[in-house]
């Protein structure tokens, strides 16, 4: 099951646009560099990692051609087996296992595209996928929310600083602040939904946001005025926002110490 | 019955117990505390001793690592280096003074954690390996530099570029002064050679740039020959930002910087911006800012940030189309994806992305890191509010972020002059309370006096700003020239006005009046005609040209002798060895002999026990270990028969069975001498008796075995290109060929490279690869090599 997003950003990604290609670059190389670095442990240096998270994204390039989304595989599982692929075929490459002749070189393993468990993919990896695509979704917002809105969010949300604090930096009043907030908020949501529609495969996926406590759609009134309950999910969506940034800075901590050796 | 005075009795003695009770419990308490507050001091205290301890030891190892390391630089020539591994010894023992001081006087830093034990050793001895200088002189392929004497080098960037520092002789500094650019004691030369490595596509990027730095003097000079390219820019010396960031954050506490040094740092960011504002409104966009190519001249208040590395300098206006080129981190993602689009320089603002490096710059001076996250990375560090938003909105997004350098450093500056920085608010800043032009032209006006006035051109790569037009009026980008559009005035005349474009040169008032026309004559100086001289009063030619030369000779002595008075005492740079490097040599070898003996009475032991540490390691039947593996690029085999022992000669007569299939190729220049053709044929000879299974040979047939070799060599030659025998990469793709094929190797027997006299033997199996020069031991050393990974018994 795939949605009009997602088979359209396969269409440009099949098209060989590169800014699709650099999207997804920018979003996923982080996790699969650290991917890669775990399952690579002593066995490849700094540089190779670089070199096979780029192999990675070149080896999806061909294999995409090959893709069937009626399997029922999650992106997770399709970004992690062509991560796997790569490394295996350096570590073969590494072994030269050829001796006595001719061994072709590996073969790519599509039993991936089976919906199935026992891939080998981890709880951490999962994670790691779902926090990159919520920092594509704050990303998005920040291009397109004006610059103090959004820095508004980041101080009150992220920053996890006072309201009263913020509207002090800011010069402005404390209303102005939730008011400013909501909007923030409304278009996190919004894109947030994009890009988990757009880099999910499967229906579990596309509920991931809701499991990790970002409601997309909270209930309000028919007069559109938050409600209690809209509220109290606002509360939560942003303690859950904050949170996942906090990881994924996490993340890309692990990812820099790794790159700087 | 109890009366009524027994029961107030007792409510007073309860009262009075809670009172006493409530006393002994505040004394107590007052007691304690102060007990708690007198026992963490204490605690403090002795932490931080232990700190400063492990600190000095870590100071004091990492000292002992460098001294050998100035021994080894002074051995092998490398004079440069061995003055900056000497600058980092005496900086180490610096640092382990400076822990002395503290353990001796008990201060309370607040410090925690034994790691700081191993910062030198883990941190710093390899920052300083990394950033050690080349050799000193340019190889003989590379050649020298006229008119220029090479007293040093630095370390090369990421271009690949090689940098040296050069001194001009008396003629080049005099055609610098002519060209109005001051004194030049020291410059840097960056070449790019197609012999060392550049590529014909890297050569053409770095020098289009030039032109325009030439332009705004921040380049000398630049020569493109056949081979190279080279360009000249004056020497700035110094430390990048980011070593200068590195230490500074190691004297703060850790949640981030102290205040002086955070107020050091943004000057450091001042100075970058009013670099960047200069070459931006020449129309000049940077392209590569980053803390290693800001240098910092000067300690203390006088210490100056400079921008350095022209390399990717741009027009602004250019019709070129926009390059991912820069360094990641430091250039905005956003370029790359207009460059993925194939957007033109001129079609976007350049300015900007030098703004986002800017912020970049700043966030890695907080953070002492680099913006892994882009516009989202966190400050995790202690940082004035203001200071934060500034890094924000010049990390924003494109058409957030500053529109200009220059309200960017408004802001900045704002932090910068407060007295407590901390107290700073963003509504503070003249870009949230003013709006960003406000804000620039806060900036334009503080730089109009300055532009009045002639700056001198020192040792600073920032161009003087004669001649710069006031832009007090001129809105957020000034005088900035644009490109010129066409607005209809009048749609049903047509006429219309041109905005924008090159500045016109200003006009002279037409004379409207006779009157006036009068009074412009009247302002006119004539000026009298220049009498011709007679004919006959000339001298004859001969005169004349003796004459002329000595005039010259005059002149060039006036030049020279000017040269001379002016030339400062101080030079920036220079190599000769100082205290440091004679100070650390002698501990140095000191070290070194300090090991070997340590080194020997541990080692006395294994000897005696062993008998003979050779016998123990060279026995025939040994297994020996793989010479040679993927893991290192190259290794030579000594063929001198001369240094071969016995027990190495029955190794050899011992090998049998090597089962291995290799591919020969014979490289060497024809026609072949009789003696070393009977030689290698006794040789492939002597290697097929041993059992290994060549396919070709010396001459050629029309066998199977030829036509096969002939078809592999096609095959292997297609796979691997036009790259030279000696070229790292051959053996790499060799055996990447090999992977696809049914034989073990590849034996090649070719010309030394460079030489028609010397042969080799390059010998690359599928894990591993060895040359040796040819000659009557090769065949030996082949087969102990074969023997030592697994081929053969």
């Amino acid at each position: 099951m795939l949605t009009n997003m997602t088979t359209t950003f396969i269409s440009r990604l099949r098209a060989n646009d590169e800014a699709a290609w650099f999207e997804l670059w920018e979003t996923f190389g982080p996790v699969i560099r650290i991917q890669l670095s775990r399952w690579g442990r002593g066995r490849i240096g700094v540089e190779t990692v670089r070199d096979l998270s780029q192999e990675t994204l070149a080896a999806l390039s061909n294999s995409i051609e090959r893709y069937d989304p009626a399997r029922g595989a999650r992106f997770s599982t399709w970004l992690l087996a062509i991560a796997k692929h790569v490394l295996g075929d350096e570590i073969d490459r590494r072994m030269a296992l050829k001796r006595g002749g001719g061994k072709a070189n590996a073969q790519f393993d599509e039993t991936w595209m089976k919906a199935d468990a026992t891939q080998g993919v981890d709880e951490i990896y999962e994670t790691s996928i779902f926090c990159a695509k919520v920092e594509a979704a704050i990303r998005m917002v920040e291009r397109e929310t004006d610059f103090t809105d959004f820095t508004i969010y980041r101080m009150r949300v992220l920053d996890n600083q006072p309201g009263k604090e913020v509207a002090l930096a800011i010069g402005v009043s404390e209303p102005t602040i939730s008011r400013r907030l909501a909007k923030v908020r409304s278009v996190l949501r919004s894109r947030l939904s994009e890009v988990i529609a757009t880099y999910s495969f499967t229906k579990e996926e596309l509920a991931e946001a809701e499991r990790n406590g970002l409601s997309l759609n909270p209930n309000s009134d028919s007069s559109g005025e938050a409600g209690p309950a809209d509220k109290s999910a606002d509360v939560m969506f942003d303690d859950a926002i904050a949170d996942i940034y906090h990881r994924q800075m996490q993340l890309r901590a692990e990812d820099e110490q790794s790159l700087l050796g | 019955m109890v009366s009524i005075s027994t029961i107030f009795g007792i409510i007073a003695a309860v009262l009075l117990g809670a009172v006493l009770l409530a006393a002994v419990i505040f004394l107590f308490s007052k007691i304690f505390g102060f007990t708690f507050v007198v026992l963490r001091n204490i605690f403090r205290f002795i932490g931080e001793e232990v700190t400063d301890t492990l600190r000095f030891v870590g100071a004091v190892l990492a000292s002992i690592l460098f001294a050998p390391l100035v021994i080894f630089s002074i051995i092998i020539g490398r004079w440069s280096a061995s003055k900056h591994y000497a600058g980092a010894f005496i900086a180490e023992l610096r640092s382990a003074g400076r822990c002395v001081y503290r353990v001796a006087i008990g201060n309370v830093a607040r410090l925690f954690g034994v790691s700081k034990a191993l910062e030198g050793v883990e941190q710093r001895v390899p920052e300083m390996m990394a950033a050690a200088p080349t050799r000193d002189k340019p190889s003989k392929r590379v050649g020298m530099f006229e008119g220029y004497t090479i007293v040093g080098s630095l370390k090369g960037g990421g271009s690949g570029g090689k940098l040296y520092i050069a001194e001009p002789d008396e003629i080049k500094q005099a055609v610098f002064a002519k060209r109005k650019l001051g004194k030049v004691e020291q410059v840097v030369i960056k070449v790019f050679s197609l012999k060392d490595g550049s590529s014909l596509p890297q050569i053409v990027r770095e020098s289009r740039a030039l032109d325009a730095a030439r332009s705004l003097g921040l380049v000398l000079e630049h020569q493109m020959a056949p081979e190279r390219f080279y360009y000249v820019m004056r020497y700035v010396p110094g430390e990048p930002l980011s070593v200068i960031t590195h230490r500074m954050h190691a004297l703060s506490p850790a949640e981030g910087l102290d205040v002086a040094h955070m107020q050091s740092l943004m000057g450091y960011a001042e100075d970058l911006l009013i670099a960047l504002d200069t070459y931006h409104n020449a129309e000049l966009w940077h392209k590569d800012v980053k803390p290693d190519n800001i240098i910092i001249d000067g300690q203390g208040e006088s210490a100056k940030a400079h921008l350095v590395d022209f390399g990717l300098i741009t027009p602004m206006r250019s019709a070129m189309t926009l390059t991912t080129h820069g360094t990641e981190y430091f250039r905005d993602p956003e370029l790359v994806r207009q460059a993925l689009r194939g957007v033109k320089v001129h079609q976007i603002d350049g300015s900007k992305f030098d703004v986002y490096a800017a912020g970049a710059v700043l966030f890695s001076m907080i953070e002492d890191s680099f913006p892994a996250h882009g516009g989202l990375s966190q400050i995790t560090k202690r940082c004035p509010e203001a200071l934060r938003w500034i890094v924000r909105r010049s990390m924003a997004e494109y058409d957030r972020r500053y529109p200009s350098a220059a309200a960017m450093l408004a802001d900045l500056r704002v932090v910068i002059e407060a007295q407590d920085p901390f107290t700073i608010k963003p509504i503070d800043l003249p870009s949230v309370s003013q709006g960003d032009v406000a804000a620039a032209q806060r900036v334009e006006s503080q730089h109009a006096s300055i532009y009045d006035e002639p700056v001198s051109f020192a040792a600073s790569p920032v161009p003087p700003r004669v001649g710069a037009p006031n832009r007090a009026n001129a809105g957020a980008r000034g005088a900035r020239v644009t490109r010129p559009k066409a607005h209809v005035t009048g749609w049903w005349s047509g006429k219309y006005a041109v905005v924008g474009g090159m500045p016109r040169k200003p006009q002279r008032p037409v004379p409207q009046n006779k009157a006036q026309v009068q009074n412009a004559s009247a302002n006119v100086r004539v000026q009298p005609p220049r009498s011709l001289r007679d004919i006959n009063d000339r001298k004859p030619a001969g005169d004349q040209v003796r004459e002329a030369r000595k005039r010259a000779h005059k002149m060039r002595n006036r030049a020279s002798n000017r040269i001379k008075t002016n030339r400062r005492v101080r030079k920036d740079y220079t190599n000769t060895p100082g205290a440091g490097v004679v100070f650390a040599g002698i501990f140095g070898l000191a070290v070194l002999f300090g090991g070997a003996v340590l080194g020997g009475a541990l080692l006395l032991p294994v000897f005696t026990d062993s008998g003979s540490y050779a016998s123990a390691t060279q026995a025939p039947d040994a297994p020996k270990a793989p010479m040679h593996n993927n893991d290192s690029s190259h290794v030579s085999v000594t063929a001198n028969s001369q240094s071969h022992d016995h027990n190495q000669q029955v190794s050899y007569e011992n090998i049998h069975n090597v089962d291995a299939e290799m591919l020969f190729i014979p490289m060497l220049s024809q026609p072949i001498a009789p003696e070393l053709y009977a030689e290698i044929e006794i040789g492939l000879a002597e290697l097929q008796s041993k059992g290994v299974d060549l396919t070709g040979g010396l001459s050629s047939s029309t066998d199977q075995s030829s036509e096969l070799a002939i078809e592999l060599t096609a095959e292997l030659q297609n796979a691997i290109g036009s790259l030279p025998l000696d070229s790292p990469e051959f053996p790499m793709k060799t055996q990447k060929w090999l992977e696809s094929q049914s034989i073990d190797g590849v034996l090649i027997f070719a010309n030394k490279p460079g030489s028609t006299n010397e042969h080799v033997a390059l010998m690359i199996m599928d894990n591993f690869h060895t040359k040796t020069p040819i000659s009557e031991r090769t065949v030996h050393d082949l087969l102990l090599v074969l023997k030592g990974n697994g081929y053969g018994h």
